[in-house]
């Protein structure tokens, strides 16, 4: 259904006729032009009303401001007169030092969230997806927080944690790992259900000049579905890496709704 | 000076005031809303003609005020459409609007069949097919990047396809 060499397809044909197989009376057309020269007119009036009132009442407040003004000079003037003053003759201020100094390894960190975004965004992740599926089986069983603090010593729930740390944590800190794994969440796309392939690429991440701890990216992530067809999708986002390198913070803007299409495509 | 504004304004309306309506009324599909929402697209124009940076194309700036009284104007329709559907037991809402607008028979089951297209769909359709923008101004009114534009277009077409196949109508293909 592509144009190419500037032709249309029949169905663009189909849709430009509908355009013109749309008729509006034109008695209505004429209704909706005069209200709406009418509607126009009342705004006229509206904003010249209004342009005058603010006019006015910023006179009003300058002529306020002016006098206040007048008069809190007048009284500092008689202050001073009447020989008043204060400190020790020490106004010289230290400029506020600028914190964190720290030296921070910025190629280890770009690293880092190089290697967390190829992870999340080359899929499917096939194991994942086998310890997730068999761990949300058993945690179907548990009914009672007891249940569910033993299901945590099982092999199936260590199975599915201890892989997750070993795809994701040492990219972070413990904080930050946590975070990844409940708030960005970890696995949402390598980890998604049906037929598909993600490949990210043309990664490109910045390190923010006054913070050097902060880092922008952006990134395109190409999408085949299950009928073999690749589209791009462009992310951006950002990350705050620790001094060793590790990620303390990271979020992910699907830009493009990539999650959208994959959910559609299987529902 | 409010004059100038104004007569802008209604030079604005008889070059687009038309193209405006009939994007509105293949988003809403009720006539006497599209002639609502197209004259509170020109009296907002005209409330916030100091915003319109003058290097844009007015034609863009219009249809993204006309686009967003549109979209809000569906979400608070939803909850209504919903239990209209109910009450009409699934039946299809979007009925051929008669009246003020007619549609000639050739196209009426396609304006049925776009009529069933969820709303980012149609929109895309309209825009970039009916309405003839390209890829960056679609992208300017809907505040789309340009990829997402192409995206959902292609997706949008293959619905709109499948949806002519559902209702039996046979579609030739290039």
């Amino acid at each position: 259904m592509k144009k190419t060499d500037g032709t249309h397809t029949a169905l663009d044909n189909q849709l430009k006729q509908l355009d013109q197989d749309i008729i509006w009376s034109q008695n209505h057309k004429a209704r909706l032009h005069s209200r709406i020269l009418s509607k126009l007119d009342k705004q006229e009036s509206k904003t010249r009303f209004f342009n005058g009132f603010k006019f006015t009442s910023s006179l009003v407040l300058c002529s306020l401001l002016l006098v206040a003004g007048i008069i809190f000079l007048s009284q500092n003037i008689l202050q001073e007169d009447s020989g008043l003053t204060t400190g020790t003759g020490n106004t010289t201020e230290e400029e506020p030092t600028l914190s964190g100094s720290e030296e921070v390894d910025a190629e280890k960190s770009k690293e880092t969230i190089q290697a967390v975004i190829e992870e999340e965004f080359n899929g499917p992740d096939e194991k994942y997806k086998e310890v997730w599926e068999a761990a949300m089986e058993a945690q179907n069983n548990v009914t009672t927080q007891e249940e569910f603090d033993a299901l945590q010593q099982t092999p199936v729930w260590q199975n599915y944690m201890n892989y997750m740390a070993e795809t994701y944590a040492a990219s972070f800190t413990e904080n930050g790992y946590d975070n990844f794994l409940n708030a960005t969440p970890a696995f949402m796309y390598s980890g998604f259900d049906g037929d598909y392939d993600l490949t990210a690429s043309d990664i490109k991440i910045s390190q923010n000049e006054n913070n050097l701890k902060m880092y922008q990216f952006t990134f395109q992530v190409d999408y085949k579905n299950a009928n073999g067809e690749i589209q791009p999708y462009l992310f951006e986002g950002e990350a705050m890496a620790s001094e060793e390198g590790k990620i303390e913070k990271l979020q992910f803007l699907d830009k493009d709704d990539l999650l959208t299409a994959m959910n559609e495509d299987i529902y | 000076m409010t004059s100038e504004r104004k007569s802008e304004i209604t030079e604005w309306y008889h070059q687009h005031g038309d193209s405006i309506f009939r994007y509105i009324l293949l988003m809403v599909r009720d006539h006497q809303q599209a002639e609502d929402l197209t004259q509170e697209t020109f009296i907002k124009a005209f409330r916030y003609y100091d915003s319109f940076e003058r290097k844009a194309n007015p034609k863009t700036w219009l249809f993204r005020i006309a686009h967003n009284l549109t979209i809000d104007f569906i979400r608070k329709q939803k909850p209504l459409e919903l239990l209209k559907e109910l009450v009409l037991l699934g039946k299809s809402t979007s009925s051929v609007p008669e009246g003020i607008v007619e549609i000639r028979e050739n196209s009426t089951e396609l304006y049925q069949a776009l009529s069933q297209l969820k709303g980012s769909y149609r929109e895309v359709i309209v825009l970039r097919k009916i309405r003839e923008f390209s890829i960056q101004e679609t992208g300017e009114i809907l505040s789309w990047s340009d990829s997402k534009v192409k995206n959902t277009l292609s997706r949008a077409l293959s619905a709109l396809e499948k949806q002519l196949n559902k209702e039996g109508i046979i579609h030739e293909k290039n």
